[in-house]
């Protein structure tokens, strides 16, 4: 089986920790590169091959989620990769804001480990028509 | 009537008949004494008195008679055949007499000496009588002017005594008078007050009043000649009318220095304490700003770490302690109460996110419901609840807002539904005319009234007040769940867009929310 690569941004270790615990037994088939703040994020994309899926924090110091979500889709040679935002907020002016800046979806952080995989092929799968709604809460 | 005294019969016969001839009326008396009686009981014009009588003499009859008020001005001729020396005449003359004529007497001079005495003496009764009307009439005058005189001074006794400086100007805008307040006042009868500069203008405008008729009133400064100060007074100025006609005007000036300083005193209270006012409301909204500011900042933060605890304790839970049944219950107490101040630090944050001023767009309420029910799918699926929405209108208001309104409505009905019973929620609404909760339908009313209905646990309504307040929790029931900020979010969230709420409700028997919300904002 093709190995899957995505990367995750996000400063907090904690969190890094439940996100990579959460891909659970699929994680063999996964490789997910970490970053700790968006300016690394921006370098990892710099090179191929290009991660299937980037999952973003929005609260970070120095460049937010935001920050970084609108650099990538204004550059034409990474914009096609898709970013789901990862965050606490489930504030609906975060989820608007998501969708204008063309974000796949949201993924609120859990409680709890949720198995994270099973969404994450979700994302990937319904990704090409993902744009034609107004927002995708994988959540759901 | 002429009068003929003669002792002679055939005189006064003769005298009499060549007068009646002539048309002038004649009596006669044939003594002295007979004479006298007659003049006191009537009035004669003339009076032919013969000098030679017995008893009395004709001198001593004129002197009697001209001694008599009633009789002093009737002219008197004497007549004499007999004493024709000059000395007789003279002393007929020096008796009074207006003529002596001696005998004989021709009857054409006597006639017309008679007639012209006789129209000087008519003429000298008239004049007494003018003079006696013109007497009378003086009198009248007097007496006139005596009562104007006394209804003069009642009313400057009247002016006197008023409180007020006053003064009287006549119709082509004389002054008058003035009363004794103003010599007072400005220490000077021949000079109108001085008015402080600011009223420049109040003698054109009385100007323009008088012109037109017209009664005027200002406040005024005037400048007090002691004290060389300028207190407030009300200058007003009013017709008098007779018969409909101005006859005067009557001036005051009513001294308000009192009642201005007092004023002013008050005034600058008020402005004192409208900017305490203004400065505490102003600290209060940078002190609520502060504290919104605070609780957004608290449970944000907080809910990081909170979530941590939960995840961990998750983790923990799920990998290692399902085996240990000792430490589970224990364990899942510290799930619970992690998961419900997450809970609450997420209405929290809810509730502070709701701002002072919201950006009113139009929004679709159907598709907020739409998403409302998408969002609540797994609560709703949970409990099987049945939810009928009437098609809803489009008002202009905050997405968002509207959205976390009718989450938190929806949501409530679902958290306080009865365990037994499938949760019935019906949501309708219609237009009104006025922000009210008992205004009738009206199909273009610029308000919107809804209504959201439920068949729960209910409430009583006397703690109806306490409902919409934060941290307020009537169900102290596990079953129902929720932080108790949900319906203080929603009446924030109605009062921001100028909106009102309220509820019915009976123990057991559901609950129905009924807001008003304005179409469109003002």
């Amino acid at each position: 089986m093709a190995l899957t690569n995505i990367l995750l941004i996000d400063d907090d270790k904690d969190d890094q920790f439940f996100f990579i615990e959460d891909l659970g037994k699929d994680k063999n088939n996964i490789i997910c590169h970490v970053a700790d703040d968006s300016l690394n994020g921006l370098q990892f994309i710099k090179e191929k091959p290009h991660p299937k899926i980037i999952f973003l924090d929005l609260n970070m110091p120095q460049m937010n989620g935001f920050d970084f979500l609108e650099v990538v889709k204004n550059e034409k040679n990474v914009k096609h990769i898709p970013v789901v935002i990862y965050t606490s907020s489930n504030h609906h002016t975060d989820i608007k804001k998501a969708e204008e800046f063309k974000a796949l979806g949201i993924l609120t952080k859990p409680n709890k480990l949720t198995n994270i995989s099973e969404r994450l092929d979700k994302a990937l799968g319904l990704q090409f028509f993902f744009y034609n709604r107004n927002y995708y809460n994988i959540n759901q | 009537m002429i009068l003929i005294v003669d002792d002679r019969p055939e005189n006064i016969f003769a005298l009499k008949s060549t007068l009646e001839l002539n048309n002038f009326k004649v009596d006669s008396a044939l003594s002295g004494e007979e004479a006298l009686h007659k003049i006191l009981k009537k009035n004669y014009r003339l009076i032919i008195l013969d000098v030679q009588m017995p008893e009395m003499d004709g001198f001593e009859v004129a002197e009697m008679i001209l001694s008599y008020s009633k009789s002093k001005d009737t002219p008197i001729i004497f007549l004499s055949a007999i004493s024709k020396e000059k000395k007789f005449i003279t002393k007929g003359y020096k008796a009074g007499a207006i003529d002596y004529i001696t005998k004989p007497v021709d009857p054409d001079i006597l006639l017309l000496k008679v007639a012209s005495i006789y129209a000087m003496s008519e003429q000298k009764e008239e004049l007494k009588k003018m003079q006696l009307i013109l007497l009378e009439e003086i009198e009248a005058h007097k007496i006139s002017q005596r009562e104007l005189g006394a209804k003069n001074e009642e009313m400057q006794s009247v002016m006197e005594s008023m409180p007020q400086m006053a003064f009287i100007i006549n119709k082509v805008g004389e002054v008058e008078y003035i009363n004794k307040k103003w010599i007072d006042y400005i220490g000077d009868v021949k000079h109108f007050p001085e008015l402080h500069p600011d009223n420049k203008d109040t003698f054109q405008n009385w100007n323009a009043a008088f012109k037109s008729d017209k009664e005027f009133s200002e406040e005024v400064k005037l400048k007090e000649t002691n004290s060389n100060s300028y207190k407030h007074f009300i200058l007003k100025i009013i017709p008098v009318l007779q018969n409909n006609i101005i006859i005067k005007w009557v001036g005051t000036f009513t001294d308000i220095e009192q009642q201005k300083i007092v004023h002013e005193l008050l005034e600058h209270k008020v402005e004192e304490r409208t900017s305490e006012l203004v400065k505490k409301n102003e600290e209060l909204v940078a002190f609520n700003y502060e504290l919104q500011q605070l609780s957004w900042a608290l449970s944000h933060d907080l809910k990081e770490p909170v979530r941590k605890i939960l995840t961990y304790a998750n983790l923990i839970k799920d990998r290692y302690l399902q085996d240990n049944e000792r430490a589970l219950p224990h364990f899942n107490r510290i799930i619970e109460s992690s998961e419900r101040i997450a809970s609450l630090l997420n209405d929290l944050l809810d509730f502070s996110r709701v701002p002072g001023s919201i950006i009113f767009e139009e929004v679709s309420l159907n598709e907020v419901i739409k998403d409302v029910i998408s969002d609540l799918e797994i609560q709703i699926e949970q409990r099987q609840a049945v939810i009928k929405i009437d098609t809803l209108p489009n008002i202009h208001a905050s997405a968002n807002h509207m959205r976390q309104l009718f989450q938190n409505l929806v949501n409530n009905a679902l958290k306080f539904s009865k365990p037994d019973e499938i949760p019935l929620i019906n949501i309708s609404s219609y237009n009104v005319g006025e922000l009210s909760f008992n205004s009738k339908p009206a199909v273009d009313g610029k308000f919107c009234r809804f209504e959201i209905l439920d068949n729960g646990i209910g409430f009583d309504e006397k703690f109806l007040d306490k409902i919409f307040l934060v941290f307020q929790r009537l169900n102290n029931n596990n079953r129902a769940e929720g932080t108790g900020i949900g319906l203080a979010i929603v009446k924030k969230i109605i009062e921001k867009h100028h909106g009102i709420i309220t509820a019915t409700s009976k123990e057991n028997e559901g609950a129905k929310f009924i807001i008003v919300l304005p179409v469109k904002p003002n």
